[in-house]
């Protein structure tokens, strides 16, 4: 027959402490991860501006873009040629971006003239096709690699957006924002009675300098 | 040798054949155009405050602070495609014209990178700075926050507002005298 496991006093309590030691060491990285969080202060959303608009935003623009800002300093040169960045990685910047673009119609430049109603027919001119929004939002950008300044880092963010507003016009955005606009807005008026939607547009296509913040 | 002298032709061609880069390869999978009908009838430009402090641990000496201002520009508005044409009625008789329009929403939210600015940053002791992961949370943390105060800034009930005011000028000089207007 077995004998109960009896520890003599005077080992119980270098035991006890020597657990007691294991079980903080074992819970430490938890704990440790829990304080590292930040603390966020709670502050409120302030309107500065209401505007009232009349934007009508007929074509959206979705892309994935990977923008790299090479590190091209002189350390970073010796340290590639060296092949030392084996050790310590290469410093170049990369971001992962996904941005939207919207283009569509300020319809308050439509002028008392541009719009008219004889009979069944109605006739609508409307105001150049222009770039409404580009966005790009701390949400929609990841950072992969390296790192930069908040400047630095606002520099790449961007380029990233002149991109993506290039990209949108070159895969013809403006287009497709004319002739969603034409569609949508000869059903609208057709169903209001109208037979002859005679729908135009003013031909500028420029890149509205101060839009697509 | 004769019959092995094509296949290699073929692949020396295919090798020497200009590829498209890693990134075109990207961007053709990742584009998207798209048709969208939306009326936006307000914007609401909003200012905020990122702030946040690391005290860290008993064993880290020293603190962190940082604080970051951010401008939200916020559009609103109605989707017009989603306007019921079945449900316009129109009497030409007493020059009379029922609409029905869908509930505004909110259309874009845009925090221009040029508006965020980095107002203050405060390390001390051995702490190390902010880095660029952390700064990024924090700013889409504030960009959770903004989204999230939306419903408080009234901006769905002025975009309604907004979009009767489009309409009703536009209704009259198209001729009708009495104008309904609902949202459902």
């Amino acid at each position: 027959m077995k004998t109960p496991l009896h520890i003599p006093l005077r080992y119980l309590v270098p035991l006890t402490l020597l657990l007691a030691i294991i079980l903080v060491l074992l819970l430490r990285p938890v704990r440790q991860k829990k304080a590292r969080e930040l603390e966020i202060e709670r502050t409120a959303a302030v309107v500065e501006q209401v505007r009232r608009i009349g934007e009508l935003s007929s074509a959206g623009y979705y892309e994935e873009l990977v923008l790299t800002d090479k590190d091209e300093s002189y350390l970073s040169e010796l340290k590639r040629v060296s092949g030392l960045n084996r050790l310590t990685g290469n410093s170049d910047f990369v971001l992962i971006c996904k941005g939207r673009v919207r283009a569509g119609f300020d319809l308050t430049k439509v002028q008392g003239s541009d719009f008219s109603v004889s009979g069944d027919t109605l006739r609508l001119t409307l105001p150049p096709v222009e770039i409404l929004d580009v966005v790009l939002n701390p949400a929609d950008y990841e950072l992969f690699a390296g790192h930069r300044t908040h400047e630095e880092t606002t520099g790449l963010l961007l380029q990233a957006k002149q991109r993506l507003r290039a990209d949108a016009v070159r895969d013809g955005i403006l287009d497709q924002a004319e002739l969603s606009a034409e569609g949508q807005l000869r059903r609208l008026f057709s169903a209001m009675g109208y037979r002859e939607v005679l729908l135009t547009f003013r031909k500028e296509y420029p890149l509205r300098s101060g839009a697509g913040r | 040798m004769r019959r092995l002298a094509p296949v290699l032709l073929v692949l020396l061609l295919a090798a020497c054949s200009p590829r498209p880069s890693l990134q075109d390869q990207l961007t053709e999978r990742l584009t998207a155009l798209s048709r969208t009908a939306e009326l936006g009838t307000v914007e609401y430009t909003v200012r905020k405050a990122i702030r946040a402090r690391d005290e860290g641990e008993w064993f880290k000496v020293g603190n962190r602070r940082i604080l970051f201002s951010c401008t939200a520009h916020i559009k609103a508005g109605i989707n017009l495609s989603r306007i019921p044409l079945d449900q316009i009625v129109v009497d030409e008789g007493s020059r009379s014209v029922s609409l029905v329009l869908p509930h505004a929403t909110v259309q874009s939210i845009n925090l221009p990178p040029e508006e965020i600015r980095l107002e203050y940053e405060d390390v001390t002791g051995f702490r190390l700075h902010f880095s660029d992961q952390e700064r990024q949370a924090l700013l889409k943390q504030g960009e959770r926050d903004i989204v999230r105060d939306i419903p408080q800034l009234g901006i769905l009930t002025e975009a309604e507002e907004n979009a009767l005011e489009f309409f009703r000028p536009m209704l009259v000089q198209m001729g009708f005298e009495n104008i309904q207007i609902r949202f459902e």
